[in-house]
C-alpha cells in the first residue's frame, strides 16, 4: 500500500501491566500494523492476549510506555518525544462492551453528545437534529429519539452505542467486543449489520473480538494476538489455510492434530513425515526444521475426505486408514470421528456421506491441505 | 438503616415459587413415598411464626406511642379517655417554632457539610492519583468505630473555653476572650458534620468505584473534556444516589441526640431530640407531651424515608446498567496532586488526630486544663488505674458485651429466617419485608421513650433489667440484620435450594445445611456490625438503664454530665482499643473461615 492510503499505523506500541488479577504481566508487548482507509481490520485473540489494550491505546484510554500510533498524517501519541494527543480531542467512534449507553439521557441526546460537546466547531440545532436522525436512520432505530435509555434492549442499546459512534463521521471506529453482550440470533444479525454499515459509510474500524467466526466473517484484514504479540497479519483466507504457527491454526478453525517427526524435507517446500504411529504422510513444512525432529500437523476436518478402503487415492493426496467411531448428522454435514491407529480425527463429511459406526475406510486429505508446526 | 444508594431488592425481579414438583411415582416405598393429602407446609408455619414475632417485637411501640399521645396527662394509661390536649400543648408551646427550627437548620447545614467534607475526599481518592489515599480509609473507619460520645467530648475541649484553639487565641491577642464558642448552633452543626463526614466517605466512595468507567470514558471518545465529563456524565449518573445519601444523612442528623444533648443542652439550643428527653427527664415527667413530640417526629421520619426509598430505587436502576471491570485510570492531577494530598492529610489530622489526641490529654490530666508543654509534668494514669479496677466498670463492661452479643446473635438468627422468607417470597414473606423496617421510623431516644412506657405497664418487672436494654436493641437492629441476610439470600442462586429439596431435604435442612452456611460471611459482618454499633449506642438505653443495667454508653453520658470528664476519656480510650482489636481479629478469623469454605 502506498503510504498516502495509510489511516492508521501503529508502530513499536508497548503497554504493560505488571501485575494483572492472575499474577501474570497483562497487556501488550509489541504490536506494528498499519491499515488502509476504509478497512474492517479485526484484533483477535483469547482473553488476556492484549487486544483490547490495543484497542485502548489507539483510542487514547490508555498512555502506552512507548512506541508512536499515527492516524493520516497526525501523530497521535508518540513515546519518544513524549506527544499524545488528549483523547477527547481525537474524534475517534467507540462502541465499548457494555455499549455505556447513559441512562439519564434519551436516546437523541445520547447520540447528540458528540457534537454537543465538540471542541473545534461548533454545531446548530437544526445541524444537530439532522446528524443525529441520519445517525438513528443509518442503524435503523428511525423515531427512537425520544426514549429513555433506560427502556431499550440490548440490541437497540448496541444500535445507538453504534449510532453515538458514528455521528460526527470519524475517521476511526474502535468497537470492543460489541457483540459479546448478545445473544446468538441477535449476534448474527448485528454482525451482518455491522459489515452493511461499514461498508456503507467508509470508515477504518478497528474490531477486538475472541470470537474467530466473527473475525474471518467480518473483517478484511486479521491480526492474531497471543501473549501481547501480534503473531500473525493476513487476510482471513490466508490466515485460516496459511497459520503461521500451532496457536494461529488452533485457534483460528478446529483443527486435528496428528504427531510424529520429520523424515525428510522435499522440494516445493513440503516434508515427508513419520507418524508415531505408523504411516507416512506429506504436508507443507512452512518453517525450516532438522530432521528426525518431533513435530505436529494440522489437518482441518473439512480437508479430509473419506472413502471405500478399496479405491485408488487422487494424486498428491495422502491416505490413512481408520475406523468410524461416531457419525453425527448435523444436517448440512455429517460429523465423524474416525479412529486413526489410536488417534481420534475429526472429519466434516458432506450431508451424503454415509458411513456407519464401525466401518473401515480410507482416510485422504491433500498434501497441500496439511502443515507441520514444531 | 440502609446504607449506600440502593435497596438490593429493586434490582431483582421477583423470584417465582419453584416449579411444583410432582410425587414421584413407581415402585413405592409406603413411607416416603406415598402421595398424600394437601397440607400445610413447614415453610408455611415458618413464615405464620416469624410474622408474629416480628410483629410483637415492631407494633406495641408504635401503638403505645400513639396511644399515650392520645391520652391526658393527669390521667394515667389506665383509663380510656381520649383527648387531643397533648397535640393542643405541643401547639401552643411558644418554642415549638424554635425547635422545628433549630432542628432543621441543624440537620439540613450539617448533612450539606458533611456530603462535602465527604465527597470531596471520595471523589479525590477514588477518582484521581493524589498521594495518602489509604490514609483516608484508615481514618473514616476508627473514627466511625469510636463512641460518639468520646468523639464529641474531644471536640468540646478542643473548642471549648479552655481548648486549645481559644488558649491559642488568648496567647495571641494576650486578651482574655473565647472567639469559639462550641455551646452554639454552629458548634454543633460542625460537630455533627465531622461525625458523619466519614459514612458519608465510605459510602460515596463506593457510589464512584461501582460506577462504569465506560460511561465516562465514552463521554471522552466522544470529545469531552475532563471537567465536561464529570459534569455532564459522573455527577448527573451519581445524582441520584447523592440525593439519596444526603435524605440519608439528614434522616441521621434529625434523630442526632448526642451532639444536641452534649452540646446544646448547656447553650441553651433545643432540638426536637433534647426536647423529648427533657420532658421525660423532668419530674414530673410529662410522657404524654413526650408522646406526641415523638408521634411527630415519626411522621415526619416516615414521609423522608419514604421519599429516601424512592429515590435509592432510582439510583439502583442508574448503576443497574454496568460493564466489565476495567479499572478506570485516574484522572491526573499533575501539581494538584499536592494540594489533594493536603486536602487527605487534613482530614485526617482534623476528623481523627486532633480529637485522639485530646481524649489522650483529658484522660492524662487531672483535670481539665488547656494543652501546653508545661502541664505534662503532672500527667497521670489514675483515671486508667480507676476504671480498669473499679467493680462498678467493670461491671459496666461485662452489661455492654452481653447485651451487644446476644442482640446480634438474636438479631441476626431472627433475620436470617425472615430475609429468606422475603427474598423467597415464602409464606408472609412480604408482610414479614413490611414489619421489620418499622423501626426505621424511630430515632433512638423515641423508640426508649416506647419502650419506658411498654416497661411501665408490663406485669413483669423488666424496667431496669438488661433484658429491656436487649429488647430495645432487638427491635432498633432488625433492620439492619435484615438488609444483609436479604441482600445475602438474593446472590444465592434459586437452584442450588431447588436442588437440596430435589435431593430430599425438607425446609429445615434446606435452611440449616444449604441457606445458613452460604449466608455465613454475610451473617457474620452483620453479627459484628451490630455488635459494634449497639457497644456504643447512647440515646437508645439512656431512658432504659436502672442502677444495674447500664452500659458503657449510658455511663460516659452520666459520667460527662457529673463532670468526670476525665475518667469518659480514659473510660473510652480503653473501650475503642479493645473494640477496634476486636473487630481486626474477627474479621481476619472469618475471612479466613470463609475462604476456607469457599475456596477463594
Amino acid at each position: 500500500m502506498r503510504a498516502t492510503d495509510i489511516m492508521l499505523e501503529v508502530r513499536n506500541l508497548q503497554k504493560i501491566y505488571p501485575n494483572t488479577g492472575a499474577g501474570l504481566p497483562g497487556g501488550v508487548q509489541q504490536a506494528d500494523f498499519a491499515l488502509e482507509k476504509g478497512a474492517f481490520f479485526t484484533l483477535l485473540g483469547p482473553s488476556g492476549c492484549g487486544k483490547t489494550t490495543t484497542l485502548r491505546c489507539i483510542a487514547g484510554l490508555e498512555r502506552p510506555d512507548r512506541g508512536t500510533i499515527r492516524v493520516g498524517n497526525d501523530v497521535m501519541f508518540d513515546g519518544d518525544s513524549r506527544t499524545e494527543v488528549q483523547v477527547n480531542l481525537r474524534l475517534f467512534g467507540m462502541v465499548f462492551q457494555s455499549y455505556a449507553i447513559w441512562p439519564h439521557m434519551t436516546v437523541f441526546e445520547n447520540v447528540a453528545f458528540p457534537l454537543r460537546v465538540a471542541k473545534d466547531r461548533k454545531f446548530a440545532s437544526a445541524d444537530i437534529t439532522s446528524m443525529v436522525d441520519r445517525a438513528l436512520d443509518t442503524v435503523s432505530l428511525a423515531g427512537f429519539g425520544k426514549r429513555s435509555a433506560t427502556r431499550l434492549s440490548g440490541g437497540q442499546q448496541q444500535r445507538v452505542a453504534l449510532a453515538r459512534a458514528i455521528v460526527r463521521q470519524p475517521r476511526l471506529l474502535l468497537l470492543d467486543e460489541p457483540l459479546s453482550n448478545l445473544d446468538a440470533k441477535l449476534r448474527e444479525e448485528m454482525r451482518n449489520e455491522l459489515r452493511r454499515l461499514q461498508q456503507q459509510i467508509g470508515v477504518t474500524t478497528i474490531y477486538v473480538t475472541h470470537d474467530q467466526t466473527e473475525a474471518l466473517e467480518l473483517s478484511d484484514r486479521i491480526a492474531v494476538m497471543q501473549d501481547g504479540r501480534i503473531v500473525q497479519i493476513g487476510a482471513p483466507r490466508d490466515i485460516y489455510f496459511n497459520p503461521c504457527n500451532a496457536f494461529v491454526a488452533q485457534f483460528v478453525g478446529s483443527t486435528n492434530w496428528l504427531y510424529g517427526s520429520l523424515e525428510e524435507a522435499m522440494p516445493g517446500g513440503l516434508a515427508k513425515v513419520r507418524l508415531r504411529n505408523g504411516g507416512e504422510i506429506v504436508c507443507v513444512m512452512p518453517q525450516a526444521m532438522a530432521v528426525s525432529q518431533d513435530l505436529r500437523v494440522s489437518v482441518r476436518p473439512e480437508a479430509i475426505s473419506l472413502a471405500a478402503p478399496q479405491c485408488h487415492p487422487a494424486r498428491e493426496t495422502n491416505r490413512l486408514r481408520g475406523k468410524v467411531v461416531l457419525a453425527g448428522f448435523m444436517g448440512n454435514i455429517t460429523r465423524f470421528q474416525i479412529d486413526v491407529g489410536g488417534v481420534p480425527v475429526q472429519v466434516y463429511g458432506g450431508p451424503t456421506a454415509a458411513y456407519a459406526v464401525g466401518d473401515e475406510v480410507a482416510v485422504d486429505f491433500p498434501f497441500r491441505s496439511a502443515r507441520a508446526f514444531d | 438503616m440502609a446504607v449506600g444508594t440502593a435497596d438490593p431488592r429493586a434490582a431483582i425481579e421477583p423470584v417465582g415459587m419453584p416449579p411444583v414438583v410432582k410425587p414421584p411415582v413407581g415402585n413405592p416405598t409406603p413411607r416416603a413415598f406415598a402421595p398424600r393429602r394437601w397440607r400445610r407446609s413447614g415453610t408455611a408455619t415458618l413464615g405464620i411464626v416469624v410474622a408474629v414475632i416480628v410483629a410483637v417485637l415492631v407494633l406495641p411501640p408504635v401503638w403505645t406511642l400513639l396511644q399515650t399521645s392520645l391520652v391526658p396527662e393527669e390521667m394515667a394509661a389506665s383509663s380510656g379517655g381520649i383527648t387531643l390536649e397533648n397535640y393542643a400543648l405541643l401547639l401552643r408551646s411558644r418554642d415549638l417554632t424554635g425547635l422545628l427550627l433549630n432542628s432543621l437548620v441543624f440537620s439540613l447545614v450539617a448533612m450539606v457539610v458533611s456530603l462535602i467534607l465527604g465527597g470531596v475526599l471520595a471523589w479525590l481518592v477514588e477518582r484521581t492519583d493524589a498521594p495518602f489515599r489509604s490514609l483516608a480509609y484508615v481514618t473514616a473507619i476508627i473514627s466511625l468505630a469510636t463512641p460518639f460520645i468520646l468523639y464529641v467530648t474531644a471536640w468540646i475541649y478542643l473548642l471549648g473555653r479552655a481548648g486549645p484553639l481559644n488558649d491559642i487565641y488568648r496567647q495571641l491577642t494576650g486578651t482574655m476572650g473565647s472567639p469559639f464558642n462550641i455551646n452554639s448552633l454552629p458548634g454543633m452543626i460542625l460537630v455533627e458534620a465531622f461525625l458523619w463526614a466519614p459514612l458519608v466517605f465510605l459510602l460515596m466512595s463506593a457510589t464512584f468505584r461501582a460506577a462504569n468507567a465506560e460511561m465516562e470514558e465514552a463521554a471522552r471518545i466522544a470529545g469531552a473534556s475532563v471537567f465536561e465529563s464529570v459534569r455532564f456524565i459522573s455527577l448527573k449518573l451519581a445524582r441520584p444516589a447523592i440525593l439519596a445519601l444526603a435524605m440519608f444523612v439528614f434522616i441521621l442528623n434529625l434523630e442526632a441526640f448526642e451532639v444536641p444533648a452534649l452540646i446544646g443542652i448547656p447553650g441553651r439550643v433545643e432540638v426536637l431530640t433534647t426536647e423529648i428527653f427533657r420532658s421525660v427527664k423532668e419530674l414530673p415527667p410529662r410522657v404524654g407531651y413526650a408522646s406526641a413530640f415523638s408521634v411527630v417526629m415519626l411522621l415526619v421520619i416516615s414521609v423522608l424515608l419514604y421519599f429516601y426509598g424512592r429515590i435509592s430505587r432510582q439510583a439502583e436502576r442508574y448503576a443497574s446498567i454496568t460493564g466489565k471491570g476495567y479499572r478506570p485510570r485516574p484522572l491526573r492531577l499533575g501539581r494538584g496532586r499536592w494540594w489533594a494530598g493536603g486536602i487527605i492529610i487534613t482530614n485526617f489530622v482534623i476528623v481523627l488526630l486532633l480529637p485522639m489526641l485530646a481524649i489522650v490529654w483529658i484522660a492524662i490530666m487531672p483535670f481539665i486544663r488547656p494543652m501546653r508543654w508545661d502541664a505534662l509534668h503532672v500527667a497521670t494514669f489514675n483515671h486508667f488505674l480507676t476504671v480498669t479496677s473499679s467493680p462498678y466498670y467493670l461491671s459496666l463492661v461485662s452489661n455492654t458485651l452481653i447485651v451487644a452479643a446476644g442482640v446480634a446473635t438474636a438479631a441476626m438468627a431472627l433475620t436470617l429466617l425472615a430475609g429468606w422468607l422475603a427474598a423467597r417470597r415464602r409464606s408472609c414473606g412480604q408482610l414479614i419485608d413490611q414489619l421489620i423496617v418499622v423501626p426505621l421510623i424511630f430515632p433512638g431516644i423515641v423508640l426508649g421513650v416506647a419502650l419506658l412506657e411498654i416497661a411501665l405497664r408490663s406485669p413483669v418487672p423488666v424496667y431496669g433489667t438488661l433484658w429491656l436494654i436487649g429488647l430495645a436493641f432487638l427491635i432498633h437492629y432488625m433492620p439492619f440484620g435484615m438488609r444483609y441476610s436479604y441482600a445475602g439470600v438474593l446472590q444465592i442462586h434459586p437452584e442450588l435450594e431447588q436442588a437440596a429439596h430435589v435431593s430430599g431435604a425438607n425446609t429445615r435442612q434446606n435452611i440449616t445445611r444449604i441457606v445458613l452456611p452460604l449466608l455465613m460471611p454475610a451473617l457474620s459482618s452483620a453479627w459484628l456490625f451490630i455488635f459494634l454499633l449497639a457497644s456504643k449506642e447512647m440515646s437508645l438505653p439512656l431512658l432504659l438503664a436502672g442502677a444495674s443495667s447500664q452500659t458503657i454508653a449510658v455511663a460516659m453520658f452520666n459520667l460527662w454530665a457529673n463532670g468526670q470528664g476525665s475518667d469518659v476519656a480514659a473510660l473510652g480510650l480503653l473501650w475503642t482499643a479493645s473494640m477496634t482489636i476486636f473487630a481486626t481479629i474477627f474479621y481476619i478469623v472469618s475471612r479466613r473461615n470463609s475462604s476456607a469454605a469457599f475456596g477463594s
